[in-house]
């Protein structure tokens, strides 16, 4: 019965999904295009949403009763599983997975329509002119028209090929349960989500795009819409990067946490085209420029997340993702086509029309500089498709089988990478269009000194790799920079509102959150660079076969072995070893890294004792089955990879300040009114400065300044800050 | 006040950052004297070969591993191969060439660079620079000096936020 | 840069992706293309699963046609194929075709389990260390090797084997060492009943 329940949800979010295609069509292309069908289009969202969510909570009931006539239960579940890996084992297996799929995207689709409930009402006037729905609605229903062709696609997938709700019959007694390797560690509950969040969530950009091009109009809300979404998702997929990372490293045992693996290139492809999207927005927003080259980021970081999934599932590139069904690849290989056709055609017949005059006026420009963001970016998502997909084209066209692995991948990713650290330094600091001498040297005067300063420390401790060296001097670099404009805005607050430092720290993130949120992200890449940079430069294992009693030592730890232990699961057989571990010859923590013995395979679960300071990884290699007298060990040990964690979840408090809804400053008295925003504030002190400076060259006498104008009483505007 | 505690964060942050190759290294510099319970290891020398050699390796039965990071059993048994055949007088080209033999190509974990190969190491180079260059050639060719609005180049007025602009043109009309 | 010209970015760079990937679906990512066929099979000497004092290695049974077959107790695939081998043994009973066992990554007692609860007489080695399963650039298991009179490896199946792959490679291997059989095969025959009936499948 529950078979029946959950398919007949599917069924209906696929009903809504249709709706909402045809309504938003209708209601956004249409001269008789109504209110009433653009209504109808956005309570089907819900609708779907809401039938997903049935189909969902279907699932895992049938799941957590061990259901074994549904289809999908008794190819995932098992009674031995605990609960808790039984309820996530929900996105373990392929159609689960589409399942999941599919609610997160009814649940964006639903989130969109009621962000835009009140619309209609707002706007005022009249909602229909000659051309049917005035533009901003056409636009929603465009929007909702996209993501219900997108929910097509998908809940048509759920309710044919991929479908988990089949019934079975004889209703088997028990299943085997998910695959060994998901059930080893509570991240799986973890990571699957975040990623999952952030690729569905490209979905909304991409339907605005296709909303822009199909109604020629790109202009600031859209883009600031546009952008915002792709915050949101972008953070997601930022979050379940690093969580990948942090399950690899913590679940299989070989002490990385990131391989250049195809699954995880494709996870990181579209995050590097959003990312590269999200800054040349800006010059859009700013300068009008590049709008075509932002819809084609947008479609691409869908197509990229399309291509992942397709990538991951289809059996093409071996993986433990690969769940393979024979006809889900080439329906997932039509529909990339499909969109990708679409979309070019679009952009064929629009590229014109959208063309806008304004050019790069100096090379030492903001706008210069997230150009060159941009195509440090591209170019590092193609140099990684190419190295992905060049085995499959040496396979097709040679019939040889090679490999393009971390060697090839870290080798055209640290340049890439440096440069890009670089840049984020320099970027936010120019201005745009043109930068004077004096500004230049005014504004990089500190962040400079404090990478010479960082390079010379560094060289004095005895650092003489080229790469470590040079991470450390843009991290200090950057770090520097951020610094200042923190520092700027601070004292500006300071200075026009009498705010206490953590006053204005909170005035920045709340007024201007888009800069500085931003700003907190920067810091978090620089941490994930460094930590990058300082494990992969100073990391350091042993590996010995030890005697009861017996101590390695590895690095500043010694590891002794105590005994093995064995004990049986209900699911598996666990053997583990005990170990102590010491650091300068104090007790650290007793740890047990585990081999998991399932009827199928083993897997060697590692353990590991972290610190802020550094890792020391422990795997079991090799046990003595007898007499349980000896263990091989492999002890590595990980300087500062807990950073690189903590550098991912900063990134993503940065993206959540980016984009926390305004209003969230008090409505404050006159003077805070009057100085609403203080990059304003921060420009107007500057601004004065150059005006006193100009004139004394001159030698003019004194005239009223912008800064008369601008700032309360408390404003004093010719001192330096 | 601001600018001094500026100075004294920039340097504290720099010299943070360049004493990170200290705090790590620390961690791996004591691998030189181990204390008097551990049993003496196998020779550093031959340890870091058999790793460099391993880690040119693909691990044959794993996802993209190289055999020096892999805790398979096969990338186990591969590298005491390895440390068998260096103490037994073999060259690291021999023995990655024995590697190559008995698996094929994909074992290499880098494509050898020649053939059709050289295309993944120079497509990603080419198409740099030639994005590059377009890039110049179009700054170049329509680089003008356009002007700001009030008719001065890079006046940093023009630097502000739209909305911030408003508010100024506003302010000195002397709305609020 | 000029609108007209990035139209042709999406075009340019998704196109032949696409190409690519379709025709990646029509083949299979598990197979590769074996370095030893057409070159002598490595010799090797290791030590017998059933008795741990004799060694068995490839010279014993040159000039006679070997089929070596690399396999695991906890490997799945070979539980299936072990029918065939099982019938390949005891076909060829005039012939000198010779089955050779080679225990991958597997404990002696899991493998002597094995082999008495699936039944077979063959002589079967132990390959701890992998070394010889590395020589022969074993990577997962059940792989088989035909390997000729002459000592030369003339196919590698990755994956299990199939009764009619055994006999057209063994009569092929037979025939080109001037080996052929008295009693001919029929390789169509799939409806094979073992004298005992097979274990539960775990």
């Amino acid at each position: 019965m529950l078979s029946a329940l959950g398919y007949a949800s599917v069924i209906a979010a696929l009903m809504g999904a249709i709706i909402m295609a045809i309504g938003g069509f209708r209601a956004g292309l249409a001269r008789s295009g109504s209110l009433l069908t653009l209504s109808i289009s956005r309570r089907a969202s819900y609708f779907a949403f809401f039938a997903m969510c049935a189909a969902m909570a279907i699932m895992e009931i049938a799941l957590l009763t061990h259901d074994f006539s549904v289809e999908y239960v008794a190819g995932v579940g098992s009674r031995a599983t605990p609960t808790y890996y039984t309820a996530i084992s929900l996105w373990s297996s392929l159609d689960g997975s589409i399942l999941f799929w599919g609610w997160i995207l009814s649940g964006y689709g639903a989130l969109f329509a009621f962000t835009r409930r009140g619309e209609a009402a707002s706007i005022g006037g009249a909602v229909r002119g000659a051309r049917g729905l005035v533009p901003a609605l056409r636009m929603t229903a465009l929007v909702t028209a996209v993501i219900g062709v997108v929910g097509i696609f998908f809940f048509g997938l759920l309710a044919g090929p991929a479908n988990p709700f089949g019934v079975v019959s004889p209703v088997p007694a028990d299943g085997p349960g998910p695959n060994p390797l998901l059930q080893n560690h509570p991240l799986m509950g973890l990571h699957p989500p975040m990623l999952y969040f952030g690729f569905v969530g490209m979905t909304i950009p991409f339907a605005f795009a296709i909303a822009g091009l199909i109604m020629g109009n790109v202009e600031a809300r859209w883009l600031r819409d546009a952008r915002r979404w792709t915050i949101a998702g972008w953070a997601f997929l930022t979050m379940g990067i690093i969580g990948g990372g942090w399950w690899s490293y913590e679940v299989l045992g070989w002490g990385g946490a990131w391989a250049w693996d195809p699954v995880e290139n494709a996870s990181f492809l579209p995050w590097l085209t959003a990312t590269a999207f999200l800054h040349s927005a800006m010059v859009q927003e700013r300068r009008g420029m590049l709008k075509t080259w932002n819809l084609t980021l947008m479609i691409s970081t869908f197509l990229l997340v399309l291509f992942g999934t397709f990538l991951t599932r289809s059996g093409i590139i071996d993986s433990v993702h690969a769940f393979t069904e024979g006809l889900i690849g080439p329906i997932f290989l039509g529909f990339i086509a499909f969109v990708a056709l679409g979309s070019m055609a679009l952009i064929g017949w629009r590229a014109d029309r959208l063309h806008a005059p304004g050019q790069i006026e100096a090379a030492a420009s903001r706008e210069s500089a997230f150009i060159l963001n941009n195509l440090l970016l591209v170019g590092f998502t193609f140099t990684v498709l190419l190295g992905t997909m060049f085995p499959l084209l040496i396979e097709a066209i040679r019939g040889d089988r090679i490999s393009v692995g971390a060697p090839y991948f870290d080798m055209v990713a640290s340049p890439i990478g440096l440069a890009l650290l670089f840049l984020m330094g320099i970027g936010p600091v120019l201005p745009w269009r043109q930068a004077s001498g004096e500004r230049l040297r005014r504004s990089f005067r500190w962040p400079v000194s404090a990478a010479l300063v960082a390079a010379a420390v560094a060289l004095a401790f005895g650092l003489r790799l080229v790469y470590p060296l040079l991470t450390i001097a843009a991290a200090a670099f950057v770090l520097g920079t951020i610094v200042q404009e923190f520092a700027k805005g601070v004292e500006a607050r300071r200075r026009i509102a009498d705010r206490s430092i953590l006053g204005g720290l909170w005035d920045l993130f709340a007024r201007n959150g888009r800069r500085y949120g931003g700003y907190v992200v920067h810091v978090g890449v620089v941490v994930v660079a460094l930590a990058i940079s300082v494990t992969w430069t100073w990391r350091f294992e042993r590996e010995e076969t030890l005697t009861r009693g017996q101590r390695l030592a590895v690095g500043p730890y010694e590891v002794e072995f105590v005994e093995l232990w064995g004990r049986e699961e209900p699911q598996r057989f666990v053997v583990g070893g005990t170990f102590r571990t010491y650091r300068g010859g104090r007790f650290l923590s007793e740890e047990q890294p585990r081999m998991n013995l399932y009827p199928s395979q083993a897997i060697a679960t590692p353990a590991v004792n972290s610190s802020l300071r550094s890792d020391l990884y422990l795997t079991l290699m090799a046990f003595d089955e007898e007499a349980g007298e000896h263990a091989t060990v492999r002890a590595i040990v990980n300087p500062g990879i807990a950073w690189l964690w903590i550098g991912g979840m900063i990134m993503g408090l940065g993206a959540l300040i980016a984009i926390w809804p305004r209003g969230l400053g008090r409505p404050g008295s006159a003077g805070d009114a009057l100085l609403a925003s203080t990059a304003h504030a921060v420009m107007v002190s500057d601004l004065s400065r150059d005006r006193e400076a100009e004139r004394a060259a001159r030698g003019e006498a004194d005239a009223p300044t912008l800064s008369g104008v601008s700032a309360g009483p408390s404003s004093d505007p010719g001192s330096d800050p | 006040m601001t600018s001094r505690a500026l100075r004294a964060v920039a340097v504290g942050v720099a010299a943070w950052c360049g004493a990170l190759p200290a705090v790590a290294q620390e961690d791996t510099l004591a691998a030189e004297a181990p204390g008097p319970a551990a049993r003496a290891s196998t020779s550093e020398e031959l340890d870091a070969l058999v790793t460099q050699i391993a880690s040119k390796l693909r691990c044959p039965e794993c996802r993209a591993q190289s055999v020096a990071e892999s805790s398979s059993r096969i990338s186990r048994a591969m590298r005491e191969d390895i440390r068998e055949r260096l103490e037994a007088g073999q060259t690291p080209e021999e023995i990655v060439q024995f590697f190559l033999d008995s698996y094929g190509d994909f074992i290499l974990l880098q494509p050898r660079a020649r053939g059709l190969n050289l295309l993944v190491y120079l497509l990603p180079a080419a198409g740099f620079l030639v994005a590059l260059g377009i890039g110049l050639a179009k700054m170049r060719s329509r680089r003008r000096d356009l002007g700001a609005p009030d008719g001065r180049p890079g006046d940093p007025v023009d630097q502000m936020d739209a909305d911030d602009r408003a508010w100024l043109d506003a302010a000195i009309r002397g709305g609020s | 840069m000029r609108a007209a010209h990035l139209r042709w970015v999406l075009p340019l760079a998704v196109l032949p992706l696409l190409a690519l990937l379709s025709w990646g679906l029509t083949r299979s990512p598990a197979t590769l293309p074996s370095t030893l066929v057409g070159r002598p099979a490595p010799d090797f000497e290791l030590p017998s699963l059933r008795d741990d004092t004799d060694s068995l290695g490839l010279a014993d049974y040159r000039g006679g046609v070997v089929v070596l077959n690399y396999w695991a107790s906890w490997c799945v695939p070979c539980i299936a194929e072990h029918a065939e081998l099982v019938r390949l043994s005891e076909s060829y009973p005039s012939s000198p075709v010779q089955l050779v066992g080679v225990l991958f990554q597997d404990e002696r007692e899991n493998g002597r389990r094995f082999m008495s609860r699936m039944g077979g007489e063959w002589p079967i080695v132990t390959d701890e260390g992998s070394r010889t399963s590395i020589r022969y650039g074993v990577y997962g298991v059940p792989e088989t090797f035909f390997i000729g009179a002459d000592g030369v490896v003339a196919y590698r199946q990755v994956g299990p084997v199939t009764w009619p792959l055994i006999v057209s490679k063994v009569d092929s291997l037979l025939a080109a060492g001037r080996l052929l059989p008295s009693e001919p095969v029929d390789p169509l025959e799939t409806s094979y009943r073992p004298e005992t009936a097979p274990p539960a499948n775990r």
